[in-house]
């Protein structure tokens, strides 16, 4: 299942690809896109925790798609892993911890509210306007990722965050357009940053 | 066997385009299935679409192959492409247009059932049913935060001494869940709930909530709580209370009725609903009429390419038919190799393969025929061309059909040129004039002729005169079919006839006229010696005068007879090697006299030959005399006296520059008494003939009548003897 999601997401990829090189330079104007404000990780009650704000700009056509009733659903990935090279020379990466969220986005006609549902606690949040939805969406904190005991000193560890827009998610009727449209292709892709080892064992 | 080949050709044929439609079809299914269970496909929707357009683009690859294929076909001029084209668009036609058709209306009738889910009144009224609930609840909100306020206010002085108990009170005024009361850093001081025992801490504002109150600001919001089935809504109101003890936070929640909460839902869901079936309305579409064309696609090309192939299969027997004829045409007679199908179509290809074993059968007897009518002719042909005799055949129109070497040989004329051709179209050619008299008059004779008939002729051709002995008959048919001509050179046997003829009477001259000369003579010389003496003077002379002419003229005949007993005698050769150049060189000598020119040519290599040389010595002489008779009157009276020879023959020749002979006389020189000489036996070139003969030589004469030249050639071989 996972390798047909793999390629499912490499299919949609390439013909992402295909329409930006289409697509004029207008509408690569309204595209959305995420930017990263930090990402920090530290180590507090015996576990290395993680905060982080992303920046996130939806298209024109993601926020009339909310004004209609159509909730989004964004993919948050924290993931720990252990860096090595086999042989010495072919980089490998073993998967330490993980962690996903997915938080569902609403508008809300009757309150005139934005709403953000977690999916795995089921907490809810509302906001007054997009812009504050988004940055509760976008910022992530306290963020227990693994406990020290997973990890060994000397060892090298990344941290990678993703944050994405689940198309998969999206009507059925959408499918097809968010394929081959890159306004509704939001995803920042693995965000990598090294992990401090001064951090992890220096206390 | 048949069956597993059959099926494995089925499987070869049919194979590739029905897996591709069943796995393209399968792939248009799950896209439309994916509409209504959006869940179990959504990771696999490119997958299944990119498969489901591969497959769509693979056929409409295999259908251009094939009509490419089918176009170089047609090109090529194979058999049954053209039908197959034909047939092809036909049913194209039956097939595609109704699908097309049909294929529009549904596009049609699909927009027009999608934009009748939608309307100005429904959305209008959903609208409105959603602003009517947002007031309704903001009004009760707004009404929960005055009762508040102004409860609070009433509460204010025991909300700071006794604030448990004045929660209590206050809950019961407000008829509230929940009250609270908080310190500004949202340390809860007191709180009331009507529903005692089952929850013992009130319901927690959030962070956000409580920095807008600590700043004096009111918050009266329609809040939800719980999860899943527990999930309900309720009016959070929060206010400030500046105390003496400093900012206190009062917090009221109020719960909201089932009914409205329910109507609220209701619209909510509805309103909902209806945007997003607004917002998913062109989606829809498009989605829909993707796969919708993406089914006609897969319909027409599949359904294309499994035609071509059907109406291929149908017309195999036709094209191996085509293909029959053809090899038939050009004369290989094989059957067809075909399965033949049982139908009509296998019934021809039965019929066909009979016929043309029966046309093999026959041109197997028509050959075996033919070779024997080909050897029958080289048979004939043979012995046509052993004939000592000339044949030639016409057809009925005196088309030149059939010749032999020796009628070519008898003409002298190369008739190569004139087969298969008109004789009379041939006559005007230069080259075939000597047989223009010959065809004026067989021509006649093979016009008349009811049978065989023959006639002889005289032939003229550039070596001379011939004596022709023509047969002729026409050739057996039902009509006149033509003529058969052979031509007979009977001029040697008219010749040598006339020889033992000539023979004969030299002889009975010789036997019996010789030998009364001579007692003639004697009795003349008598007769005068007597009688001269008792005659007077006048009449003696007379006497001698007469005994004289009686001696001459008994003399000439004996000199008549001596010529004629030396042709007909067959004398004893006599032959010795003897170098005919010392004999040309004493003849040479011998006639040398003044006011004549002989010159003599001699090739001192030429070996000696075995001749008689008296009667070699005779030939020349005969020869020499004729050429200085022939020489008589002319200015500068020359002969030319040659030999020259090679490894078999030695020629002699003996030249003048008499005046020539007339071709006419060509032929007769060598007859006796062939002389228009006054005087003479009329016999010399026919001993000098007869010499040559002897010694199984050859003679020729050639002339040049313009220059005066007249020369006798005469060959003799060279033999082991000599």
């Amino acid at each position: 299942m996972g390798s047909t999601i793999a390629m499912c997401v490499n299919v949609r990829n390439l013909l992402l690809l295909m329409m930006l090189i289409a697509l004029p330079a207008q509408a690569q104007q309204h595209q959305p896109h995420l930017t990263l404000i930090f990402l920090q990780h530290y180590v507090d009650q015996e576990a290395l925790k993680v905060d982080a704000r992303i920046r996130i700009k939806l298209s024109d056509d993601m926020i009339a798609a909310l004004r209609q009733g159509i909730p989004l659903y964004f993919s948050t990935q924290f993931q720990l892993v252990e860096r090595s090279r086999l042989m010495g020379l072919l980089p490998l990466k073993r998967r330490v911890a993980a962690l996903t969220q997915t938080v569902q986005l609403s508008w809300s006609p009757l309150d005139r509210r934005w709403w953000l549902l977690n999916q795995r606690s089921q907490r809810v949040v509302s906001a007054d306007t997009l812009q504050d939805a988004l940055e509760i969406l976008g910022t992530f904190s306290d963020i227990a990722l693994a406990p020290m005991h997973d990890l060994h000193p000397g060892v090298p560890y990344a941290l990678q965050l993703r944050l994405r827009l689940l198309q998969t998610h999206l009507p059925p009727p959408l499918w097809l357009k968010t394929l081959f449209d890159s306004r509704w292709h939001l995803d920042s892709g693995w965000i990598v940053e090294p992990i401090d080892e001064r951090k992890l064992w220096q206390r | 066997m048949a069956a597993i080949s059959a099926l494995a050709r089925t499987l070869r044929q049919y194979g590739l385009v029905s897996a591709l439609s069943f796995i393209t079809l399968a792939a248009l299914v799950l896209l439309s299935q994916s509409l209504q269970q959006a869940s179990a496909f959504a990771d696999t929707y490119a997958i299944v679409l990119l498969v489901a357009v591969g497959g769509i683009v693979l056929l409409l690859i295999m259908l251009g192959r094939t009509l490419w294929k089918l176009r170089r076909q047609i090109r090529q001029n194979r058999p049954g492409s053209r039908i197959v084209l034909k047939l092809s668009m036909l049913i194209t036609s039956l097939v595609g247009v109704p699908v097309l058709v049909i294929y529009l209306f549904a596009l049609q009738f699909l927009s027009q059932g999608i934009d009748a889910w939608f309307d100005v009144k429904t959305e209008t009224a959903l609208a409105n049913a959603t602003e009517l609930v947002r007031i309704t609840l903001d009004n009760e909100t707004r009404t929960l935060l005055n009762l508040t306020r102004s409860s609070a206010h009433l509460f204010e002085l025991e909300l700071t001494e006794t604030p448990a108990l004045a929660l209590a009170q206050l809950r019961q005024l407000l008829n509230a869940d929940e009250v609270a009361l908080f310190r500004d850093d949202q340390q809860l001081i007191a709180f009331s709930a009507a529903a005692q025992g089952t929850q013992i801490l009130p319901h927690t504002p959030p962070e956000n909530v409580f920095q807008q109150v600590r700043q004096g600001r009111d918050y009266a919001a329609m809040e939800y709580a719980g999860e899943g089935a527990l999930r309900h809504a309720f009016f959070r109101i929060m206010i400030p209370l500046n105390t003496a003890d400093g900012l206190l936070i009062l917090q009221a929640i109020f719960p909201l009725s089932q009914q409205l909460m329910e109507l609220a839902e209701t619209v909510k869901t509805a309103t909902l609903q209806y945007q997003q079936r607004a917002f998913l309305r062109e989606p829809l579409k498009t989605t829909l009429i993707l796969i919708l064309t993406l089914v006609l696609l897969l319909a027409l090309f599949s359904t294309l390419l499994v035609t071509i192939q059907l109406i291929h299969n149908f017309t195999r027997p036709i094209r191996q038919l085509t293909r029959g004829t053809r090899r038939v045409a050009t004369g290989e007679l094989e059957p067809v190799q075909a399965d033949t199908p049982n139908n009509e179509l296998g019934e021809l290809v039965r019929s066909f393969n009979d016929m043309v074993m029966q046309i093999k059968r026959a041109r197997h007897t028509a050959q075996l025929n033919h070779q024997q009518v080909e050897l029958q002719k080289a048979y004939l042909q043979t012995i046509i061309s052993s004939l000592s005799n000339g044949v030639l055949t016409f057809d009925s129109r005196y088309h030149l059909r059939l010749f032999n070497q020796q009628a070519e040989n008898i003409l002298g004329i190369p008739l190569h040129t004139a087969k298969n051709r008109r004789l009379n179209d041939m006559l005007v050619v230069d080259e075939f004039a000597p047989l223009r008299p010959l065809w004026q008059q067989v021509r006649p004779l093979l016009r008349m002729a009811q049978g065989h008939w023959q006639q002889q002729v005289r032939y003229r051709t550039q070596q001379g005169e011939r004596i022709l002995l023509i047969h002729g008959a026409p050739l057996p048919g039902k009509q006149a079919n033509g003529h058969v001509i052979v031509l007979e050179d009977i001029t040697e046997l008219v010749q040598a006839q006339r020889h033992a003829a000539w023979h004969e009477v030299a002889r009975r001259l010789a036997h019996e006229i010789k030998n009364p000369l001579t007692p003639i003579q004697l009795s003349a010389e008598r007769l005068a010696f007597k009688l001269s003496r008792h005659l007077p003077e006048a009449e003696r002379g007379l006497l001698e005068k007469l005994t004289r002419t009686i001696v001459d003229q008994v003399q000439t005949m004996q000199t008549l007879v001596d010529a004629f007993a030396d042709y007909a005698r067959t004398p004893r050769l006599d032959k010795k090697p003897t170098d005919l150049n010392e004999l040309l060189e004493q003849m040479a000598h011998l006639y040398a006299r003044p006011g004549v020119t002989i010159e003599l040519e001699t090739t001192a290599a030429c070996p000696k030959v075995s001749v008689d040389p008296n009667r070699m010595r005779q030939l020349l002489h005969n020869l020499i005399k004729n050429a200085l008779e022939a020489c008589q009157g002319q200015p500068t009276p020359t002969l030319w006296l040659r030999s020259t020879c090679d490894a078999d023959k030695v020629m002699l020749s003996v030249c003048d520059n008499g005046g020539g002979l007339a071709d006419k006389d060509l032929n007769w020189i060598f007859e006796p008494y062939a002389t228009d000489k006054p005087k003479g036996t009329g016999l010399g070139l026919a001993i000098v003939k007869k010499i040559v003969e002897e010694h199984n030589g050859k003679i020729d004469v050639h002339t040049d009548t313009t220059q005066g030249l007249t020369c006798f050639m005469i060959t003799l071989p060279v033999t082991a003897a000599s």
